[in-house]
């Protein structure tokens, strides 16, 4: 109907819906190219001077380069056009671009539809609580933008745009039960009904597929949590708290690595539980790696996830979301004991490397009887000598492990665990390298355990003849004086963390406290929001007792709860009001009721004029006042009042009765 | 309610048309507004389910959210358009007659005797009119549509819709009212007067008919030509006073059907129209011959309106 309707240009509509573009556009600046970031910005920027009548835009030839250039630009920078990075990329820019030719109210909406585009792909990269509370704020933003763009015919007037923000924050308020239900009900069909494209550049955190000194080091500093666990029963002891993750095993005189992962089906590990199982859920972040955690050692893979042969947990599929699964872990137990599979390739190493070290294993062995005491003479010799345990550790350049052992003997848990793997590996006993997590610290405000990045270790597993592979932490057996951060050992020793705690300035304490409220509330959302599944959802229903529901029986559940909540929002929508009338009505009602009070009744068949003079003839005294309000409601009533001249005489109306007293 | 009742109460041709035409007020209810979404609208629901499937195949819960919450707006909105128009009352005022291959105004009266203000209503091809109603108050809409042809003609069907306040949806009703104006042929093109006229002189004078020279005042009657009146008496507070011309003679023309003869029927009406405009600007005293009806001679407004209503319900 008013498609032929050019818009005009009410600056503020104009300056609200740029506005919320901007916030649209602000949570993908961290991950866009810089230019791409410019570029977007400057669109906007050139619309706003537009709108201000200042600059033109664009014409259509210029339009038609900027879009060829932009997609040579996007392909230049990414390779291609699908995938997260560069789909959200592409989305953008289509945006921005389209700003150039915003003409109609049409082209309006299909700013806004793209915007919502654009918002969504905002959550590939990040789904935190925050997130959440921003999508309210934009949503209700583009709303308004919608509401007060619907005006055609009105381009002089001013544009009440604070009435249109109020209305887009009843349409949200009025809108977010039936949002719940949606969530809640709505049938969650699990996996993805495509392949997903490989984003293998996107950024991330955590451990990485091999280990060179100074890797994990750079971790430390991150406070960024890695994983979130709740225990079912009791939580394990500190030096119990042994995160399984990559497992390297192959050296190349720098570098431990980790090859493609084989996949061996679970009877063929030879796992022999001893004693005490553990069984938590872990909430894990996404690292877009396909490893999981778990406690050394996990008892049978989650679903859909399985071991390699190293007895490493894998996901199918890089975990590119928050991903929570179910865990039992024997903390005591034998793995190969009897027999390990591929000896060779645990003992391999490169032909000339660390020879000085290889000189130090062989007289250390010559004093050892048996593998085991070996190990132990290895890690008395780290106990012994001055090594040092630092974040801050010299840089090693021709021989790490040489050069480690002899020279510098400062290191953090990599040096540790790659020095005596490699030590090992001399002795022909075979070994690896792991890496995970070590430590997780309660949240005192709620029931889980929180592992941060910074919580990033690596130790050592080595196979011995009957006991299989056993693990050796090196770093553990630098005393503690010789341990330069004291946060390095109160992951260690829980003694010295309360001690640590205790004597914080206060406040840091409480910026520790909202720290774990913050995070029992971002687990919360984890649990029930971003980890919500059909699992989840199961769970929920049974909860509500609906055992085993059907998938049309959700459905028609499903239909049911919105027609009630829409018919509950209609009837307070259609709410006939008993005060239907004007203001000015019912102000005048409000005189006739205190009129009543003394006794005198409007006869329903009067008119305020007749109802005055009868009154006023019987009380000559309320002539006056009782004539002004009569003569304030008639003209209020039936003058054709300007707006302004409308709002002044109902003021006047309104002081007047309210002094009015019979 | 049973879905054969609820069958029977959707009218496909209710739905198309809209009822028969109905007296004032005209009350917009449950009954008779309809709502569809806008092609806006369906974009909007392709655009959801666009982002549905993304959300399904990463498995995005703030892409559901997202997606659920837009869903659910968009239903509350539905209620909300809805809403604008529900409960408006529509009164059409009195329509001035048109000339045929004119334009009609038709003055419409919409009031709100609801609680909120109705916005951005808006009546289907009239698409620069974009209107509130405050509550409790009215508001005068005027409509522009073709003449039609000469006659009686009903006002006929109008559409009132909204899309307020997201345009997604569009809700709209056909109105109907039982109003009718009336549209008098189209002028024609020539405009001299008839020879056929005959100046009737007279011996006394006429006393006032005639408009050579001023003869004095008499009290304005209604039917008296505007030209007529003493203005300058009127500012001077004397009441409304016509003067009053005398001459020896007067010229009294008769417009008259039968010069015409030989031409189809509504080209003499459109002749005789024009003649009674012509008749009127010159401030002749003129008189209308019809087969069915003579007017005797006369002038003013009243009369040159008689005439054109003659002219309009000849036949």
């Amino acid at each position: 109907m008013f498609r032929s309707v050019r818009l005009p240009r009410p600056p503020l509509a104009n300056g609200l819906l740029l506005f919320s573009i901007l916030l649209v556009i602000l949570p993908h600046l961290s991950h866009l190219p810089l230019w791409l970031a410019l570029a977007t910005l400057l669109a906007i920027g050139w619309r706003l001077l537009h709108d201000a009548g200042w600059v033109p835009l664009p014409n259509r030839f210029v339009r038609t380069a900027l879009v060829v250039l932009a997609i040579l630009a996007l392909l230049a920078t990414y390779r291609t056009l699908v995938g997260r990075e560069a789909g959200s990329a592409l989305l953008l820019l289509m945006l921005a671009l389209k700003l150039f030719e915003m003409r109609s109210w049409r082209d309006v909406t299909v700013v806004i539809f793209l915007a919502f585009f654009v918002m969504v792909t905002a959550f590939l990269f990040s789904q935190s609580l925050l997130m959440g509370a921003y999508i309210l704020v934009v949503v209700t933003l583009l709303i308004a933008s919608l509401i007060s763009f619907q005006h055609p015919g009105r381009a002089f007037q001013r544009q009440p745009l604070l009435r249109d923000l109020r209305l887009a924050l009843r349409l949200l308020i009025q809108a977010l039960p039936v949002a719940l239900i949606l969530f809640v009900l709505f049938p969650r069909i699990p996996g993805p009904l495509w392949a997903l494209p490989e984003d293998t550049a996107s950024a991330q955190t955590g451990l990485s597929d091999e280990m060179e000194p100074g890797r994990i080091s750079r971790l430390a500093d991150s406070n960024a949590v890695a994983f979130r666990v709740q225990f079912d029963s009791t939580v394990p002891a500190a030096e119990q708290r042994y995160w399984r993750g990559p497992i390297l095993w192959q050296y190349n005189g720098r570098k431990w690595q980790t090859r493609p992962h084989q996949i061996r089906l679970p009877q063929q590990f030879d796992l022999d539980p001893l004693g005490q199982t553990v069984d938590y859920q872990v909430t894990l972040e996404p690292h877009n790696r396909q490893w999981l955690f778990a406690l050394d050692m996990p008892a049978t893979p989650p679903d859909k996830a399985q071991f390699n042969s190293e007895y490493q947990l894998l996901a199918r599929r890089p975990v590119n979301e928050v991903y929570r699964y179910t865990m039992r872990s024997h903390l005591d137990y034998q793995l190969d004991a009897t027999v390990l599979p591929e000896r060779s390739r645990y003992v391999a190493l490169p032909a000339t490397t660390s020879p000085r070290t290889r000189e130090l294993v062989a007289k250390l062995k010559a004093d050892a009887d048996s593998p085991g005491a070996l190990v132990k003479a290895v890690l008395d010799y780290f106990a012994q000598q001055p090594f040092y345990y630092t974040r801050e550790p010299p840089l090693l350049f021709d021989d790490p492990v040489d050069e480690f052992v002899f020279e510098t003997r400062r290191g953090y848990c990599e040096h540790y665990a790659s020095a005596f793997t490699v030590m090992m590996r001399q002795a022909d006993i075979p070994a690896r390298v792991v890496t995970g997590y070590y430590g997780g610290e309660m949240n005192p405000l709620a029931d889980y355990m929180i592992v941060r990045q910074s919580d990033a270790h690596a130790w050592s597993e080595v196979w011995l003849e009957g006991r299989g592979w056993v693990r050796i932490d090196p770093t553990g057996v630098i005393p503690a004086s010789r341990v330069e951060l004291s946060a390095d050992l109160a992951r260690r020793q829980p003694e010295v963390r309360s001690q640590l705690d205790a004597e914080r300035p206060w406040l840091q304490q409480s910026m520790r406290q909202a720290g774990f409220v913050w995070d029992a509330l971002n687990n919360r959302w984890q649990q029930w929001v971003i980890g919500y599944n059909s699992s989840r959802q199961n769970a929920l229903l049974k909860a509500l007792g609906l055992d085993n529901i059907s998938w049309h029986s959700l459905i028609a559940l499903l239909f049911i709860a919105l027609v009630v909540a829409l018919l509950i929002i209609a009837a307070l929508l259609f709410r006939p009001t008993p005060e239907s009338d004007d203001r000015a009505t019912r102000l005048y009602r409000r005189l006739l009721r205190k009129l009543a009070r003394r006794g005198w009744h409007k006869a329903p068949g009067e008119t305020p004029t007749r109802f005055c003079l009868r009154l006023s003839r019987r009380q000559p005294t309320l002539a006056g006042p009782l004539g002004r309000i009569t003569r304030y409601y008639l003209l209020l009533r039936y003058a054709p009042l300007s707006r302004d001249a409308y709002r002044q005489q109902l003021k006047t109306l309104r002081q007047s009765v309210r002094r009015f007293s019979p | 309610m049973r879905a054969a009742s609820l069958i029977q109460r959707f009218n496909l041709s209710r739905f198309l048309q809209g009822d028969a035409p109905s007296p004032a007020p005209w009350t917009l209810n449950r009954r008779n507004v309809y709502i569809l979404p806008t092609r806006q609208g369906v974009f909007f629901a392709v655009t959801l389910a666009v982002i549905l499937i993304g959300a399904i195949n990463y498995n995005n819960s703030l892409g559901y959210f997202l997606t659920f919450l837009l869903g659910s707006i968009a239903l509350v909105a539905i209620l909300h358009t809805y809403r604008n128009l529900l409960q408006l009352q529509l009164r059409v005022a009195t329509i001035p007659p048109v000339f045929a291959g004119g334009e009609v105004s038709v003055p419409v009266i919409l009031a709100n005797p609801g609680p909120a203000t109705r916005y951005r209503l808006a009546f289907a091809d009239q698409p620069f009119m974009v209107f509130d109603v405050p509550p409790g108050r009215h508001t005068t809409v005027t409509l522009h549509k073709p003449a039609g042809a000469r006659g009686w003609q009903p006002v006929g069907r109008f559409i009132l819709a909204s899309t307020f306040p997201l345009g997604l949806f569009r809700a709209w009703s056909h109105v109907v009212p039982d109003a009718q104006y009336l549209v008098y042929p189209a002028p024609a093109a020539e405009e001299r007067l008839p020879q056929a006229s005959r100046y009737m002189a007279s011996l006394l004078g006429d006393q006032g008919l005639g408009s050579d020279d001023f003869a004095g005042l008499r009290g304005y009657r209604s039917g008296d030509s505007l030209k007529h009146i003493h203005w300058k008496a009127l500012a001077r507070e004397q009441g409304l006073l016509t003067k009053q011309f005398g001459g020896d003679r007067s010229e009294r023309l008769w417009l008259d059907w039968r010069t015409l003869e030989g031409l189809a029927v509504e080209v003499r009406l459109s002749q005789l129209c024009r003649w009674v405009l012509e008749a009127e600007r010159q401030d002749l005293e003129y008189g209308l011959w019809l087969p069915d009806r003579l007017l005797e001679p006369g002038r003013g407004p009243q009369h040159r309106q008689q005439c054109l209503e003659a002219l309009a319900l000849f036949g």
